[in-house]
This record gives structure tokens, sequence and C-alpha cells, in this order.
């Protein structure tokens, strides 16, 4: 029997020396649509995020216990290879983060040193990306000049591209409009809508607006408890929602 | 009142200080330009030692000097590189200072120590005799600090999300460190190398017993036995021996020709080295 859920998390606890940043987290992220991670600064949400690949361990003075299934192999397992998992895992930061080089030499950053294409594709590689991040009009002229004097818009869909080249199996997105202006965070918004058809997306966001576009479904954390987690608009109404949002009541 | 006049009396000092600073340095430079300039035309640069100093240019001299200079380049370069990535990849935090202090202490050993430890290791235990590759090895280690702590500042100054966004991607350490460190740190490299040359250009003590002889040396073409003429020691024998105003001349050329590429070399550090103070990228 195959699993419907794409990570199943069981009794994650992060803690940072003596202070917990996630306390026994139970969640089951279904393997399609964007799901919504939600709550207040300092929640967990991107701690929550950053333990669905494995980036969490690349901070200093974590430990990380309890289990993480991706597509119901424990992804925590001493078997597993790390970097070959987030391979498979797509992330796109809160800041867009640009190489200082090329459009081109930017969207195949990982892809070229993955190995998982010839060579010879790569350059198709780059435009298929490019058009799927819908910035390839945009670029498609420019793309040996420096992707430093794109705007930040544009470079957080080059960051988009640069991911999906690679190809994952799933997308994990850590509030990726919160540095944009509206006019881009339409832009990401509706490529958001669009990916998800092909690709499950998790998705922090503190903007509720934005997760009630965006998420099928939402879990609402809480001064590092999952509260509560469930289809978007039941979570958008819960009365938990409310008190966690009021200051001094987690 | 009392507290105005302490103020202008340390303005008054630290001025002064500096300005004491600047003089005997201008007083150095006017010196030496000023019996130096004379002696300096294309011969001299361009024909080999005559009449034991007297006469001929200093063509070997700098030969010498460069061949010194890019063996030490060849030799801190890679030596360098490998213990700032130890220092900014893989030691943990707490031995890093323990590595930051051994560069402190190799910094501080005097110059005629390296020479004395040459003479013994590669002179008569290897049996080389007077090599330039000795010389450029002792250079190289000599350097090793400044080119080291300069490019462990730029790999520790290139911001934490490249590295998260790199691994982000699924890339492995090695790769990282290909594709987004290195790149990154050149500049470093390139700004130490040259500080540290302009040191070693002029350092007379590692080379003395070990790789350079005053005359009679051209191009090497082997390792053993095979020592080059250089600047420093050009200076050092002739200024032993400056009674005669020919040699007087040529020596007074030879130390402006010195402070010029060690001139040279602070010079094209500069523009790195202002750099060095910005953030390494856009964020």
């Amino acid at each position: 029997m195959t699993d419907p859920s794409l990570f199943q998390i069981r009794g994650l606890t992060v803690t940072s020396g003596v202070l917990p940043l996630l306390q026994s987290v139970n969640l089951d992220i279904p393997a399609g649509g964007v799901f919504g991670f939600i709550g207040p600064s300092g929640a967990g949400k991107s701690t929550l995020l950053k333990s669905l690949n494995r980036l969490l361990e690349l901070t200093p003075g974590l430990s990380i216990t309890g289990e993480v299934k991706f597509k119901a192999s424990p992804i925590y397992a001493p078997a597993v290879d790390p970097n070959a998992l987030r391979a498979r895992i797509g992330m796109l930061f809160q800041q867009p983060v640009i190489f200082p080089a090329s459009i081109l030499a930017n969207v195949l950053f990982g892809v070229k040193r993955l190995g998982i294409l010839p060579r010879r594709e790569l350059h198709d590689a780059a435009e298929r990306a490019l058009r799927e991040a819908a910035l390839w009009d945009e670029v498609k002229d420019r793309l040996k000049g420096s992707a430093l004097n794109l705007s930040i818009g544009q470079q957080q869909r080059l960051c988009l591209a640069r991911t999906l080249a690679c190809q994952p199996d799933v997308l994990l997105m850590d509030e990726p409009t919160s540095a944009l202006d509206n006019r881009s965070t339409a832009a990401i918004e509706d490529l958001v809508l669009e990916l998800q058809s092909r690709q499950p997306i998790v998705l922090v966001t503190h903007n509720l607006p934005q997760a009630s576009r965006l998420c099928g479904r939402l879990a609402l954390l809480c001064a590092g408890r999952l509260v509560m987690f469930g289809p978007t608009a039941e979570v958008l109404d819960a009365p938990a929602l409310e008190q966690c949002l009021t200051p001094s009541s987690c | 009142m009392r507290r105005k006049f302490i103020h202008h009396f340390f303005r008054l000092a630290t001025g002064l200080c500096a300005a004491a600073a600047c003089a005997v340095l201008g007083l150095i430079v006017w010196a030496i330009v000023k019996r130096g300039w004379p002696a300096i035309n294309w011969r001299f640069f361009t024909e080999q030692i005559l009449l034991v100093g007297a006469d001929g240019g200093i063509f070997y001299n700098l030969l010498g000097t460069g061949i010194l200079l890019v063996t030490a380049f060849c030799v801190s370069a890679p030596v360098a590189l490998s213990l700032a990535l130890l220092h900014g990849v893989y030691l943990p935090p707490k031995r890093r200072g323990t590595l930051a202090l051994l560069l402190y202490i190799l910094n501080g050993v005097p110059s005629i120590l390296f020479g004395i430890f040459g003479m013994i290791v590669f002179v008569q235990f290897l049996g080389w005799g007077k090599s330039w590759l000795t010389g450029g090895i002792l250079l190289g280690f000599m350097i090793l600090p400044t080119v080291t702590i300069a490019l462990m500042e730029r790999i520790s100054a290139i911001p934490r999300k490249f590295g998260e966004a790199a691994a982000a991607l699924g890339l492995r350490e090695s790769q990282i460190i290909r594709a987004v460190i290195l790149p990154q740190s050149v500049g470093g490299l390139v700004t130490g190398s040259l500080l540290g040359l302009a040191r070693a250009a002029g350092e007379t003590a590692p080379i003395m017993f070990t790789a350079t002889i005053f005359a009679g040396a051209t191009m090497p073409s082997g390792i053993k036995e095979s020592p080059v003429l250089s600047l420093p020691y050009h200076i050092f024998i002739l200024a032993q021996d400056s009674f005669d105003p020919a040699v007087g001349s040529k020596l007074w050329g030879t130390a402006l020709t010195l402070l010029m590429l060690v001139f040279l070399l602070s010079l094209a550090a500069l523009p790195a080295r202002l750099k060095l103070k910005q953030p390494a990228h856009h964020d």
C-alpha cells in the first residue's frame, strides 16, 4: 500500500542549547497542492521547513530528534546522503541568493554540478527552467549578463528557475515574497499556483491573505508547537488562530 | 579649561607622531632617490655585473629576485589556501583560534632563523648546496602567515547564504568549496600574496646562506648548486665595500630599484585591499 503523504513528521523536536525551537511536532503533509505553515515570527516555521531537507543541520549547535519520512523513507536514517536528499527537494529562500555570475551560470548552478543532465542538454534545461519561472522573455537576450543587475523580483524568479532546473520532487519556499514589492509578489504567487499542478509545494508565510489565496491546507505553529492543521478555510476561521497571533498568548 | 588643554595636547602629540613617521619614510625615499637616480638607465637593467659591482648593471639580480618571488608564491599559495579552507570550513570553531595563533607565531620567527634552518635542512642535509629553490621555499614559508590570514579574512566574509543556497541545491561540500568559496576568495589570495612578496623581496637573511651569491650566477638550470643573484644581497655586499664612488652609485641604484619593486607590489595590492573592507557582495 502506498502512503499518500509526502512528508510524515513524528515527534520532531529541535533545540538550540536549552532553547526549544520545535517541540514534538507530528504532521502529515499530503503529496499534492500547496501546503502552508503559518504562525507569528519565531514560531518555528522556517525551522520546520528546513528540517524537511536537512538544511537545518548546517546551523551549528542544534540538536534534532524525532523522525521525518519523505515518500515513506526516513530522511534522518544514517544511510541517507543529505546532499542527494537536498537535490530532490528544491528550496526558495526569503531573500534571493544570487551568485556573482551571469544569469545563465546562476540558472545552471546546481544542475550543472549535480551531473543529472548531459552537457549538451544544459542550455535547453536553462531555457525550460527560465520559462517555467516566467523569466525567459525578460532575460533571453542577456543570458551572459550579470545576474546582479536584475531587479529583486527577477532575482527571486531566477532563484526559482535555478531550483526548477534541478527537477525537484517538491518545492520548499521560506517566505518567498516577504522581500518583494507587490508586483513581484503577484508574479511569484501566480507561479506557485501554476507549479502546484506539477509538484507539491510547502510554503512558509506570515501573510494570511497569501495563505488563503495559495494554500489548500495549513498548519498553524506557535512557539515551537503545532497548534492545529487542516483545510485552509478551517484553520483561518479557528479561534486558535486569533489567540496565536495576539502577542503574549503563546 | 584643563580638559580642553589635555584635548589639544593629545591632538598635537598624535599629530607630531604621525608627522615623524611620515618624515622618516620621506627621508628614506628622498635619500635613496637622490643618490640612486643618477645610476639608473636602460643599461643598468639589461647588463650584468662588471668589475665586481663597480660597473655594469643588475639584470641577473632582478631575474634572481623575480625567480625567488615566483617560487615563493608557488609555494605559499597552495599551502595558504589549504590552511584557510581548514580554518573556514573543516575545523570546529574551537580549534580555529589555535591555527591563527600558530600562524602569528610563525610570523614572528626571525628571518635569520629561517636562513639557518634552510642551511641545515636543504643546503647540508639534502645536499642541495645553494639553490634558488631553497630560497623560494623559505621565502614562501615566511610570507605564509600574511597570505593565509588575508585568505581567512576573505573566506569568513563570504555571506552564509551562499553556502546555504548551494547546499540546498544538493551540492557536496567539495563542490561548494569549488563553486562558491574559491571564486570569492581569489581577491584575498592576490592581496595577501602581493603584500607578502613585497616583504619577501627585500629579505636578505633567509637567502644569504641558502640561495644567493654575489656574482657569477645566471639563469639556474637545475636545483642542486644552482644559486641566483638577488637585489637585497647585492645591496648587502656592495654596502660593505662602498668606499669606491662607482660602487656607491651602483649600490644606491640597486636600492632604488628594490624600493620601486616593493612599492609596485604594495600598490598593486591596494585596490583589492580597499575592496576587502566592503562586504564581499551585494545583498
